[in-house]
């Protein structure tokens, strides 16, 4: 089993250009409802080229986050708790597994796009604490991720938390798949 | 996966200081902050403008107008639905995607629809606040 172990709070230094500490905070606020630190999460690899085999991330927060974390729960809406802490998983996989590299951020109406500078390739995150909603939500934020206003591949990572156990799916696409 | 072209030094840097403001503007907007997040998208916005005819210069024109896209989608944010118009209707004479195209009709019309209601807003003011904020 390959284990990535990796504290939360050290996605701001890995993505400088990224505003993360809400997320780092929202991470640490959902994970911390579940389990003592260091959280234990599967990951599904779907058409991931080069794919570790049987990995776990095991993601690990500080005191002090967690303090932030249960402020936050207090006052911050849960499911833009959930959305947070899925991005603040993604970024720990997209540099740490698949090295994406820098990313921008643009907007189209509500909807904010990730997207890498190195590679022709967007990154569509989502997250939900149903699990039994885990597939569906990765079938939808498949289609809206190749709708992408570049025309470029994507990758999307979905996270579901959940009592028994927390999941990530991720996957790449080309456009046309 | 296809690789990018890198960008010129001060076009990265640029994308990245553009970048950090957004990220900054989504999550106060995602907090309910949005007095805070209200120059932050000004900033943003203005940023996103000066890297549209720069990606151009480039020939990075699909690029441009996604940049254009956004720079028009942080103005609608602050109610300044003149400057988002003006952009949406640039960003259609680029190469986007059908699927773009007919979300920046949407926005489009969401604009000019909001413009025939309010007085003109200007953008100015609210970017200089961040300005001012940050020195």
């Amino acid at each position: 089993m390959d284990l990535l172990r990796c504290r939360i709070e050290e996605i701001s230094d890995w993505h400088p250009n990224l505003f993360l500490e809400p997320h780092i905070v929202a991470c640490a606020s959902i994970l911390s409802g579940y389990s003592n630190s260091p959280a234990r999460i599967e990951i599904d690899w779907e058409m991931v080229k080069n794919k570790p085999e049987n990995f776990e991330l095991r993601a690990s927060w500080c005191r002090t986050t967690a303090d932030k974390g249960r402020r936050f729960r207090a006052t911050v809406q849960p499911h833009v708790l959930v959305e947070m802490a899925s991005v603040a998983l993604a970024m720990v996989l997209v540099h740490e597994v698949l090295a994406l590299g820098p990313l921008d951020v643009t907007v189209l109406g509500e909807k904010a796009d990730y997207r890498c500078l190195q590679s022709k390739q967007v990154v569509e995150i989502s997250g939900t604490e149903n699990l039994a909603e885990f597939g569906r939500r990765h079938t939808e934020k498949v289609k809206q991720a190749l709708a992408n206003p570049f025309n470029w591949a994507a990758c999307v990572v979905v996270c579901g938390f959940s009592k028994s156990g927390h999941r990530i799916r991720i996957s790449q696409h080309e456009i046309g798949d | 996966m296809a690789k990018t072209k890198s960008l010129p030094k001060e076009v990265q840097a640029l994308v990245a200081e553009k970048s950090s403001i957004l990220s900054k503007a989504l999550a106060f907007a995602e907090l309910d902050m949005s007095a805070t997040a209200r120059p932050l998208w000004a900033a943003a916005g203005f940023k996103e403008e000066m890297l549209a005819p720069l990606m151009e210069t480039l020939g990075r024109d699909d690029e441009a107008a996604v940049h254009r896209m956004s720079a028009a989608s942080c103005f609608m944010r602050i109610g300044d639905w003149s400057r988002a118009a003006n952009l949406f209707r640039a960003a259609l004479g680029g190469p986007i995607t059908s699927k773009s195209r007919q979300e920046v009709h949407r926005l489009l019309k969401e604009c000019l629809a909001a413009l025939a209601k309010s007085p003109i807003t200007t953008t100015s003011n609210v970017a200089s606040t961040f300005s001012a904020s940050q020195n």
